[in-house]
């Protein structure tokens, strides 16, 4: 990088004043939301009046944001912990396969969730438990589509960390009479704690954060939270609203700050092993 | 006369087949099996319901013929296609920026990529939408300064959709091409110093082309996502003319034109689709995702 600043010279300051800019430009919609859930006011205004608590209060005694909470802490658990087994199982398998055009073709197809549009999966999802009435009104078709979904993130991350394990191992341990389960389970998955704990939380926080899906898949009566604050947004804007957003926001980057630095230290153990 | 019929007594256990098959060999079969069932059932199925759906009632046709539709695709296509180089830009600026800066600025802009990337993504649409409102954020401030007088009037225009989206795809195009930014070979960079290249020319000529893959990556990464975005662009969007998968939501919720609804799904998965697999055949896609991922 030492090199790349005296390369660019002259170049620097105005590649630097964009960056500066842009930094601004990424915090511009928190600038906005934090000052108007701080109102002292009834109504929305800016510039926003007053300074007080009140709608942070407002929330304590509201259930129309915790019952959404809680549903969508319960499907995102479900939808990540199959997203988690599933794609685990995927990158332990990859691992193991010697026909390099076999390899490439799956990794393609693991890979195609991620580029799927959600509102076609959505339509198509919902045409598929139209067939099974049984379960079409309950969680189950919304909590299965979000671990398609969230599938890619935990195979590429995974995939990643097994790429890092010394095959070597595994043939050893083969050697000794170690078949394959053994293996898995004692050498490759102690080694890849970090990232699989990384990728659980990666689709854990997609799936929280996940709408659209939402929108057209779950039933009437369970509304998500995104579900909830997409309704509000497009309805009724409101220094409420503004305080909800700051409160999850203030969650989810507390939450994601911790997991990561917990990403961390498994990684750090995982190669101390 | 076949000679399975007869196994031969003294050949050793069969290394495949049965219970001890599972676990002898490498396991790679039993392993792959249950995401691929899971796929066939989950990825597989709602596709084949798409396409089954388009066919019946002759949903394709009029979806075909149904103007709004018409005039949805090249509108979302232009969408996309703006937004995916307004990203590009602003993201090859940020990894250089990101590269060029100083100790306290690279932990600065990351903090803020980061943030923004783990806020939730409705937060951020309804910070937008707070921004845009014809006396909201914007106004409040360009006003402040003297340089606004009238109310804005870009909430629920077209355009609106345009820099919320650019807010979201940042950080997609910002990582991949800041990871080709930190594979340049230093001493490349040094010979050009030394042979006397301009700053300029050593960033057009040495530095720009190495980044081509991860540009590449960014671009199509958020080609695709911007094509089937649906919340940004509905809530900010203008209502009368929508995006392809802001007209797929509406027909969703209309009776009895789910199999319009299912075919223009299809159709919009399938230039997904194609993009992708191109994207795949020539630049090794999937293998670049699955790499920067890690």
């Amino acid at each position: 990088m030492n090199d790349l600043r005296s390369a660019s010279g002259r170049a620097r300051t105005p590649i630097l004043a964009i960056g500066a800019l842009l930094g601004l430009f990424l915090l511009l919609p928190m600038l906005i939301v934090v000052p108007t859930s701080w109102t002292g006011t009834q109504l929305m205004e800016f510039p926003p009046h007053g300074f007080s608590l009140q709608w942070y209060e407002a929330l304590t005694e509201d259930d129309q944001w915790t019952t959404p909470l809680w549903i969508t802490v319960q499907t995102s658990l479900a939808a990540s912990l199959i997203a988690l087994v599933m794609g685990t199982l995927a990158g332990l398998g990859m691992r193991r396969l010697t026909r390099a055009r076999t390899g490439a073709l799956l990794r393609s197809i693991f890979i195609m969730p991620l580029a799927i549009p959600y509102i076609a999966y959505a339509l198509g999802v919902y045409q598929l438990f139209l067939e099974l009435p049984d379960v079409s009104d309950t969680l189950l078709p919304f909590i299965l589509a979000q671990s398609l979904i969230a599938f890619p993130l935990v195979y590429v991350v995974v995939a990643g960390g097994l790429a890092r394990v010394d095959p070597s191992l595994g043939r050893a341990a083969a050697t000794m009479g170690a078949r394959w389960p053994m293996i898995a389970w004692k050498i490759e998955l102690p080694l890849i704690r970090g990232s699989i704990f990384a990728g659980w939380l990666f689709a854990f926080t997609v799936c929280f954060d996940e709408a659209t899906l939402a929108l057209f898949l779950a039933p009437i009566d369970k509304t998500t939270l995104p579900q909830e604050l997409y309704g509000a947004a497009s309805e009724s804007i409101s220094p409420e609203l503004s305080a909800v957003s700051v409160v999850i926001t203030l969650l989810a980057v507390l939450v994601l700050t911790c997991g990561t630095l917990l990403t961390n230290r498994l990684s750090a153990r995982g190669r101390a092993a | 006369m076949s000679l399975s019929t007869a196994p031969a007594p003294a050949a050793p256990a069969r290394p495949r087949g049965g219970l001890r098959g599972l676990l002898t060999g490498s396991g790679a079969g039993w392993l792959l099996g249950p995401p691929l069932v899971f796929l066939v059932l989950l990825l597989g199925l709602p596709i084949l319901f798409l396409v089954i759906r388009t066919f019946t009632n002759s949903g394709l046709s009029t979806a075909l013929d149904d103007q709004s539709f018409r005039e949805a695709i090249p509108r979302t296509l232009l969408m996309a296609a703006i937004v995916t180089a307004l990203t590009l830009v602003a993201g090859t600026i940020y990894a250089l920026a990101l590269g060029l800066a100083p100790r306290w600025g690279q932990v600065v802009l990351f903090g803020l990529l980061f943030m923004i990337f783990w806020t939730p993504l409705l937060v951020r649409t309804y910070g937008w939408i707070l921004l845009q409102l014809p006396q909201g954020g914007i106004y409040w401030a360009l006003h402040g300064i003297g340089l606004l007088d009238e109310p804005l009037e870009v909430y629920q225009k077209t355009i609106a959709a345009y820099p919320a989206m650019v807010h979201v795809m940042l950080p997609y195009a910002v990582l991949p091409i800041f990871q080709s930014l930190r594979q340049i070979e230093p001493t490349q960079l040094r010979a050009a110093r030394v042979m006397g290249a301009k700053p300029l020319l050593t960033i057009r000529r040495v530095v720009l082309p190495q980044l081509r893959p991860g540009m590449l990556s960014a671009a199509v990464l958020v080609f695709i996502i911007s094509l089937g975005f649906y919340v940004t662009p509905s809530l900010l969007g203008d209502p009368t003319s929508p995006t392809v998968a802001g007209l797929i939501g509406s027909t969703f919720n209309q009776p009895q034109a789910d199999n319009v609804a299912s075919a223009m799904s299809l159709l919009l998965l399938a230039v997904v689709v194609v993009v992708y697999a191109l994207a795949d055949r020539i630049l090794g896609m999937s293998k670049q995702w699955e790499q920067e991922r890690a």
